[in-house]
């Protein structure tokens, strides 16, 4: 398969909306005032379309947006819709389209592929919103473990592990227990609990059965309960109604993140001992000067969106 | 003097010269960067800090023996999280103004290093009398350095302190941005090093 | 094995006991808690008041996305009727009623408006979408009308609260929850943000736009107006510099661009909807039978 096959198929898998019976098959968010949408049978272009389509939020299906050009293609497969409100990658909208000025009217719903949505939780938490470097979260850590690049990606490796199992955890916890039951003020007190009771379980199931990596990574898990990113993460995941597999992508995203912060941090740590810097400056101080400059480069992802 | 001033004395000026949280055992600097644009949110915060640690630290030392060893950590994390809530749950009852400023970070508070570390350096060997002030110290520490770093930053990112205006115009606007609390931490730790380094020798002189 | 179930033991104390202490805070504090919410929302209102047509009341309108199986989306209003109760009117996203029934319970707030509405609507998905509140004189004429809805910001959901004149104007902006960055997008609770976009009419609304240009000090200090008197400036020639800068675009926050244009489009879309769905709402409301008390 060639490259470009490659990409175009991970592009359908990343956009394509469940196929719906009918004359459209596919639509596709392509500006901030655009949708597309594809068609299985071309158009007529002698019709005005424009008058005969009808774009609402799903979330607001009693304000119509204003459709302000209704473009077709040149082989008529491709309705280019121009809307004067601005249309948002995170929305989901309904698109009505009738055959004709009598025609029977036929509804296509326009958002994101499940993928493309999990995949946009997992870079905005790894990249545009990283823990570290954006939040300024899970510091003690961050600063204690990024001395040796060694023991950064050990740290990463392990925080990524915790971070996605226990996000599970919480999660079932918060949806099947805390919920239904209305104890959501208990929820502070049973993450960290879930949290601690992990870390401790996964101390001593590691410490049976992999000796060699309880070696490896066995420091790191106690110090991983005090970090505000272990906590954090249940809370955004509560916060925004995630669901399973969001939850997942975004403990893996932070993670991820966190590791990536830890590792960059690491590399320059290492030259750092090498450079004559004034004496006062030397060890933590400096670190923190780096890490102030890190944060200042990652404020150029800020307000992106995937 | 008698040995109960002595402790706190002791206790207070450890918390906050000798081993001050921030600047001396670095921990807990997640709100010291992200919080620190105003004095006022450092004080606010601070406050919120001062007294969790207080009450989990009396909380610790009075029931230290029934605490079991192997289950301390979490019993410890239980303890933290239920002061926090009851903080949080108070705070957000009667004082929404206060609440809704730093509302982001209080139930952060459970994960603060400093918080758990003096639990298990020191109120789970000591009586609850020194435990209360070392939770005072290290509380006062912690606040005291939230407010250094917030005056730096808010005098030269807005020219003002604690929203009274000193300057009529912004000097360094970078100062309020948030990366700037990375640089105003370095700044200050760095300064405080040299100043111990100033000192020690002075007295090795003498 | 004794050792273990003593381990536990000891575990399941700690957690019953903090459990238990968290719970009787809760249920001290969760009634205060509303409570001062509930009046700090009516201060904020009570701003935007004219204090000598006399005391105001509320009449409370709760909008619902509805989704019953097998149908298409609908959208339902919880609405106060003359004589006390509710009622709840449910139409189509054209206008047409659906339903228009009496409801039997409370609908003070979020858990209780979901159980009632969860016996008044059996086997449907309700989803809550936001509150519109009127506040009548004593004649039960509008004095003022109030938003209180969400929109996306920078990081998470900025919760606003617009006010509107008996004209469909916008008389003031509220933020009242948000988690953007401390001195960048918090900057959108200042007086010098939120004060843009008084006075502006529905149609200057639907034109309005965000630009990246330094806000002139003249109209900063003029939007700032908590701290006239404090600075002895004259409020009459203030107005008339607010009045003069009044029709242009909203000045976006210096480095928080984003957030002032996602709280400038939510403002935009949450009025315009809201003059539409009460046009729709008094118009159906009578014909469906129910006679709302606003």
């Amino acid at each position: 398969m060639t490259a470009r096959a490659t990409f175009l198929l991970l592009l359908v898998l990343l956009w394509a909306a469940p196929a719906q019976a009918g004359n459209i098959v596919a639509g596709e968010i392509t500006g901030e005032h655009e949708l597309t949408l594809a068609l299985a049978a071309p158009l007529d272009a002698a019709v005005e379309w424009r008058g005969l389509v009808g774009v609402v939020e799903r979330e607001n299906p009693d304000v119509p947006l204003t459709v302000t050009a209704a473009t077709l293609s040149k082989d008529g497969r491709a309705l280019v819709l121009t809307l004067a409100e601005p249309v948002s990658g995170q929305g989901a909208y309904t698109v009505t389209l009738r055959a004709g000025p009598n025609g029977a009217g036929e509804t296509f719903q326009v958002r994101k592929g499940v993928l493309a949505v999990l995949f946009s939780i997992l870079i905005s938490a790894a990249l545009i919103q990283n823990f570290v470097f954006s939040r300024y979260l899970g510091l003690c850590i961050f600063f204690g473990a990024s001395g040796r690049k060694e023991t950064a990606v050990g740290m990463g490796f392990s925080f990524i592990l915790v971070m996605t199992l226990s996000a599970v955890f919480v999660w079932a916890m918060y949806n099947f227990v805390l919920k239904p039951l209305h104890l959501q003020f208990l929820q502070v007190l049973t993450f960290v609990g879930i949290i601690a009771i992990f870390v401790q379980l996964l101390d001593t199931v590691l410490r049976k059965v992999n000796p060699f990596l309880f070696k490896k990574l066995g420091v790191y898990l106690v110090l991983i309960t005090t970090n505000c990113i272990i906590l954090a993460v249940p809370l955004i995941l509560v916060d925004n109604a995630y669901d399973l597999w969001e939850s997942l992508a975004l403990a893996l995203g932070s993670g991820a993140g966190f590791a990536l912060a830890l590792f960059l941090m690491a590399c320059v740590r290492e030259r750092l001992e090498l450079a004559d810097i004034p004496e006062p400056f030397r060890g933590l101080p400096i670190a923190f000067v780096v890490a102030g400059l890190f944060a200042l480069a990652f404020l150029g992802f800020s307000g992106m969106s995937f | 003097m008698d040995a109960h001033e002595h402790t706190v004395l002791e206790r207070l000026s450890n918390g906050l010269v000798k081993e001050n949280p921030i600047f001396k055992l670095a921990l807990s600097m997640c709100p010291a960067v992200a919080m620190t644009n105003t004095v006022r949110n450092g004080f606010l915060l601070g406050l919120a800090v001062l007294f969790v640690q207080v009450a989990s630290n009396v909380t610790v030392s009075v029931f230290r023996r029934f605490i079991h060893e192997r289950i301390r950590i979490p019993a410890y994390i239980i303890i933290i999280a239920t002061w926090v809530s009851v903080s949080d749950m108070t705070l957000a009852a009667y004082a929404p103004g206060f609440y809704k400023e730093i509302a982001l970070y209080v139930k952060l508070i459970v994960v603060f290093a400093i918080i758990i570390s003096r639990l298990e350096v020191f109120a789970s060997r000591n009586t609850v009398w020194p435990s209360f002030w070392d939770g005072m110290g290290m509380g006062l520490g912690f606040m005291f350095a939230l407010m250094l770093v917030g005056c730096l930053r808010e005098f030269l990112g807005a020219g003002t302190l604690w929203g009274v205006e000193i300057l009529p115009f912004k000097p360094f606007f970078f100062w309020s941005l948030p990366p700037a609390g990375f640089f105003a931490i370095g700044l200050i730790m760095a300064l405080f090093i040299w100043l111990e380094r100033r000192f020690n020798a002075w007295r090795a002189k003498r | 094995m004794k050792e273990f179930l003593r381990i536990a033991l000891n575990l399941l104390i700690i957690s019953l006991v903090s459990a238990a202490l968290l719970g009787l805070v809760f249920t001290r504090t969760e009634n205060i808690r509303k409570h001062n919410e509930q009046a700090r929302l009516e201060t904020s209102m009570g701003r935007y008041l004219d204090p000598s047509a006399g005391p105001a009341h509320y009449a409370r309108i709760h909008r619902y996305l509805v989704e019953r199986p097998g149908q298409a989306a609908a959208v339902g209003y919880v609405l106060p009727v003359r004589g006390g109760g509710n009622a709840f009117l449910l139409l189509t996203p054209g206008g047409e009623v659906l339903s228009a029934t009496p409801l039997d319970g409370p609908v003070d707030d979020e858990a209780e408006r979901d159980a009632t509405l969860a016996r008044a609507l059996p086997g449907a998905a309700v989803h809550y979408a936001d509150s519109y509140i009127l506040a009548l004189d004593a004649a039960g004429h509008r004095m003022a009308s109030f938003i209180q809805g969400r929109t996306g910001g920078f990081k998470t959901w900025v919760h606003l609260l617009v006010a509107l004149g008996p004209d469909g104007s916008v008389k003031g902006l509220e933020v009242l929850h948000h988690e953007e960055d401390p001195g960048l997008g918090a900057e959108i609770e200042q007086e010098y943000f939120r004060n843009q976009f008084a006075g502006r009419t529905l149609d200057e609304l639907r034109k309005l736009g965000v630009v990246r240009l330094p806000l002139p000090d003249d109209y900063r200090r003029c939007l700032e107006r908590s701290k006239w008197a404090a600075r002895g400036l004259d409020p009459q020639r203030e107005e008339d510099v607010c009045a003069r800068y009044g029709h242009e675009d909203i000045h976006a926050i210096t480095g928080a661009t984003i957030s002032s244009r996602r709280v400038t489009e939510g403002v935009k879309r949450l009025v315009l909807a809201f003059v539409k769905r009460m046009e729709i709402v008094e118009r159906t409301a009578r014909s469906a039978g129910l006679e709302p008390a606003f």
